[in-house]
């Protein structure tokens, strides 16, 4: 069945990167103030549809491109009752900062500076992405006067940027692993990609267990299909105290330099070297931005994990065939838990690429926050994002393992790596990330938005 | 010394777990038994010994018990409050208990709607000891609780152990001869091995170290530790494809049942349920169940969980008769294939069994590593077609055709379905909370390699890798 890309958001399939520069805004409504469902109906007008979305020169001569997704309580707020919402899944229904949620994910939301417990609860998320960093403050200021007509606030504003070579801050070219739906337009031709049910994206289609995602059908309308759940976590990364970290801790071989012997660690922890390229193919040095491939695998080429460390960042966020007992049956498994991310770095970088080690003497608070707005759509939180980040990224036991979480983004501690004649450990690693704020939306199709904004 | 019977013998007494059929298992056991106490006399391979121990170490089989009383009417409420508040207490005194794996209390609904308390438990070597070292650990609280039952006794609880055990059908073991003991021996081994390695890292000696210098070094100071190494023998087939065969011998009559089965459930059955689904709407729970949260709730506080599942069957003969033999296909296939790391693909599971009440109540219990999402994602992922054959004769299953297919393999719906069944444990108890399956296996082998002379570089290579 084709998918009905005049009713899907845009965001579904493309990253905007003609449209460099981004905002989040984080709206509180007013509740059942009757201007809030004309805001819903006014947004409805302005949000890039995905049709218009697939032809690339169409992108470029836009000046600016708007999404807009709910939370379970916004969704409360634009006049649904909580007895209705309970159609949707539990994740959602909680909400990211929900006790059992920050159990799965490792989070404290009590110490997030927005959409904890104690701050002003987010009600939408709106989406601005623009061609130049004016262009991007005009639209600010366009959304926010609307937003204010609407008697409702901005409790919390994100921007963010695509750094060049599309790095993110630590230094590594990222957004390489992108799964694609195999009926839907594709965004980019990075090789023989893992193509998707429409069902792992998309609510209301067939996922890859070919089951339909179910819907919520709410007073009779299907309000979920053609939607999808947007995770949102602003993490912020300390890129001087990690260099400093692989620095002290490198250990170089003959003819390296210190700066090659950390950069060499550094790439173990990440499993992918600065330019992309996978250490499961190059062991030794980085080849460059060109080698970037996602075409590789592990079970046979690094099974004790000698060339990428078991329990490095890639292999954990997407463990490909390496997966105990069954190299078959760990693609099946890892197909069913791939998430489409669409998340861009916020902060000055801390310099120009290649950023290794002269930056490590400075202070990462002393010089204004920098990292990544995390952004992830899926059809399912529960069986892609929150199964990702509970069963591979956070679990002492990945892939045989005992007590190490991921080192990158699993609050530092231990981290094993494979080499011989005996392994070894990087032992009390600080913390590289930290969970800022966030929260999980629901990004409607267009025709469930207007009529959200009738309700 | 008493060698243990080999795996898959008829003989193989101590397989059965039952306490009913105790007598003779005990007996059988019983030299096996003492062993479980006795251990450090036997297993002192230290270093430097030959390939094969001078002694062997005695082969410990494990047990599960499983006791199910009911539960007296107008006690549920007030035994379900004794076991959330004695939790905290029965949890630490059960780490006294020297022959006990895993363990629980749980109160659940049998088919007919009167309340049951269960005590699972896996144990090491014969069972009157274990139940001796329990009553000496939880004696007072085991009086508590099932006294709140029928029939029960003050200060009898091995008598009435024995008078309500019920034999599982299906038993999985995923490391079948390592003790308790041995489990947290080789945790120990491979602790010191790490404290070592880390040390001597720290020191910068390793890099340029030939690995049979590493290995030699780190087995001296595993020796000066005092700490026991070398191979035991868990009673496994020698050769992996010896218990084939075995399976073999049974497989025609179980595939011709399940075949004859299936016919009739294609022909008349399972159109049969689904007219009675359309008459009679489900009871599954939805995703926002109050009693799901609670689930939850309970759960991911270890790396390990237990999950409690009790579900009543269709009724008629049919339905008994079918889960018997998929059952007793599940059964054959872990004795004969799966005696050790995984069942059929599933790699997380400690101990597992399947009971079926007279009632018509089919009782699973299983103790597991990760999350329940990543655990059921196997069963649908990798074992859907042995647990659809199971489960698929049980009320309000996912819809089933010829008894092993769709079922568990409709994702949601089968996990909405395992969730609507699952009973919150109140008391649950791992004696090693933070060993994987693939941890205890791990460190199982590499405590049996530490006791092998490093003869080779190549041998030694080997060792050096699993740490």
């Amino acid at each position: 069945m084709a998918l009905d890309l005049v009713d899907i958001q845009g965001l579904a399939f493309y990253a905007y990167s003609e449209h460099p520069f981004a905002a989040y805004l984080h709206v509180h409504l007013a509740p059942h103030d009757p201007r809030t469902g004309a805001w819903v109906r006014e947004m409805a007008r302005h949000v890039r549809r995905a049709h218009n979305a697939t032809d690339r020169g169409f992108r470029d001569r836009q000046r600016e491109t708007v999404h807009v997704a709910f939370t379970c309580a916004g969704l409360q707020a634009l006049g649904l009752t909580h007895q209705e919402l309970l159609a949707f899944p539990r994740e959602f229904v909680h909400g990211m900062n929900h006790g059992l949620r920050a159990k799965v994910l490792g989070d404290t939301p009590a110490k997030w500076t927005f959409g904890g417990p104690e701050q002003p609860p987010i009600h939408a998320i709106v989406l601005l992405y623009a061609r130049t960093r004016d262009e991007r403050d005009e639209l600010v200021q366009a959304h926010a006067g609307r937003i204010e007509a609407a008697g409702a606030r901005v409790v919390h504003r994100d921007d963010a940027h695509i750094l060049p070579q599309t790095h993110e801050h630590f230094g590594f070219h990222d957004g390489i692993s992108e799964p694609h739906i195999g009926d839907g337009p594709r965004t980019k031709d990075v090789g023989p990609e893992s193509s998707l049910a429409p069902g792992e994206l998309l609510v209301g289609h067939t996922d890859e267990y070919d089951q339909t995602n179910p819907a919520p059908v709410l007073r009779g309308f299907d309000v979920g299909t053609n939607g999808t759940f947007v995770v949102y976590r602003k993490l912020e990364q300390r890129v001087h105290a990690f260099w400093r970290a692989m620095r002290e801790r490198a250990r170089p071989r003959s003819q390296e330099t210190p700066e090659q012997a950390s950069v060499r660690l550094a790439a173990s922890l990440v499993g992918r070297w600065p330019g992309g390229a996978p250490l499961v193919d190059h062991p030794d040095r980085d080849p460059g931005i060109e080698t970037s491939t996602n075409d590789f695998l592990y079970a046979e080429k690094d099974p004790h994990g000698t060339r990428c460390p078991v329990g490095s960042h890639a292999r954990r966020a997407y463990p490909r065939d390496m997966l105990a007992p069954a190299q078959q049956d760990s693609l099946t498994e890892t197909s069913r838990h791939r998430l489409f991310r669409r998340g861009r770095p916020y902060g000055p970088p801390v310099g120009k690429p290649p950023w290794t080690l002269n930056v490590s003497d400075r202070d990462d608070d002393a010089e204004g926050k920098r990292g990544l707005v995390f952004i992830a759509l899926c059809g399912s939180l529960r069986r892609q994002f929150e199964f990702i980040q509970q069963t591979w990224v956070l679990s002492t036991k990945f892939a045989g393992l005992h007590d190490e979480r991921d080192p990158m983004i699993g609050g530092g501690g231990r981290f094993t790596v494979q080499c011989h004649p005996v392994r070894r450990c990087l032992v009390d690693l600080p913390s590289f990330v930290e969970m800022r704020g966030g929260a999980y939306f629901f990004m409607p199709g267009l025709r469930a938005l207007d009529w959200l904004g009738k309700l | 010394m008493i060698r243990c019977v080999p795996f898959g013998s008829k003989n193989a007494a101590c397989l059965s777990s039952a306490l009913t059929e105790g007598g003779a298992a005990a007996g059988a056991v019983a030299g096996a038994g003492a062993g479980a106490a006795g251990f450090d006399e036997t297993v002192a391979v230290v270093i430097g010994l030959q390939d094969t121990p001078a002694v062997p170490s005695p082969c410990i089989r494990q047990h599960a018990l499983t006791v199910i009383a009911r539960v007296r009417e107008g006690e549920r409420a007030n035994l379900v409050r004794l076991l959330e508040e004695e939790q905290a207490g029965v949890v630490r005194d059960l780490a006294r208990v020297g022959t006990l794996h895993f363990g629980r209390f749980v109160v659940f609904d049998r088919a007919g709607g009167e309340a049951a308390l269960a005590f699972e438990s896996n144990y090491d070597g014969d069972a009157q000891t274990h139940l001796q070292q329990l009553v000496h650990a939880i004696g007072p609280s085991l009086d508590r609780f099932f006294g709140c039952c029928h029939d029960y006794v003050r200060g009898t609880f091995p008598a009435f152990a024995g008078e309500h055990a019920v034999a599982p059908l299906t038993y999985y073991i995923s490391h079948g001869g390592l003790s308790r003991d041995q489990i947290l021996n080789d945790r120990q081994v491979r602790e010191a091995i790490r404290a070592w390695l880390d040390d001597q890292d720290g020191a910068g000696r390793l890099d340029t170290m030939p690995p049979r210098d590493v290995a030699v070094r780190l087995q001296k100071h595993l020796a000066n530790l005092g700490l026991k190494v070398g191979p035991v023998d868990r009673g496994l087939p020698k050769q992996p494809w010896a218990a084939i065969p075995l399976f073999l011998a049974v497989l025609p009559a179980v595939v011709a049942a399940e075949l004859a089965l299936a016919a009739a459930a294609v022909l008349v059955y399972e159109p049969a349920d689904r007219r009675a689904e359309d008459a009679s709407p489900p009871i599954i729970k939805s995703d926002n169940d109050p009693a799901v949260n609670s689930l939850i709730d309970a759960e991911d506080h270890h790396p390990q969980n237990g999950l409690t599942h009790v579900v009543p069957l269709k009724p008629g003969v049919f339905r008994r008769t079918a889960v018997k033999v998929a059952l007793y296909f599940v059964e054959q296939a872990r004795r004969r294939l799966y005696f050790t790391g995984t069942l059929g693909g599933i790699a997380s599971i400690h101990f597992a069994r399947w009971s079926l009440l007279d009632d018509g109540t089919l009782v699973f219990f299983s103790n597991y590593d990760g999350s329940w999402e990543s655990y059921l994602g196997d069963f649908v992922d990798k074992a859907h077609w042995f647990l659809t054959a199971i489960w698929t004769n049980t009320k309000w299953f996912p819809p089933t055709t010829g008894l092993a297919f769709r079922g568990a393999t409709q994702e949601a719906a089968f996990k909405q379905w395992a969730r609507t069944f699952q009973v919150r444990n109140q008391i649950w108890y791992s004696a090693y909370p933070d060993v994987s399956v693939q941890n205890v296996l791990d460190n199982a082998r590499i405590r049996e390699l530490a006791g092998r002379p490093m003869r080779t570089s190549r041998r030694a290579r080997r060792w050096l890798e699993m740490l």
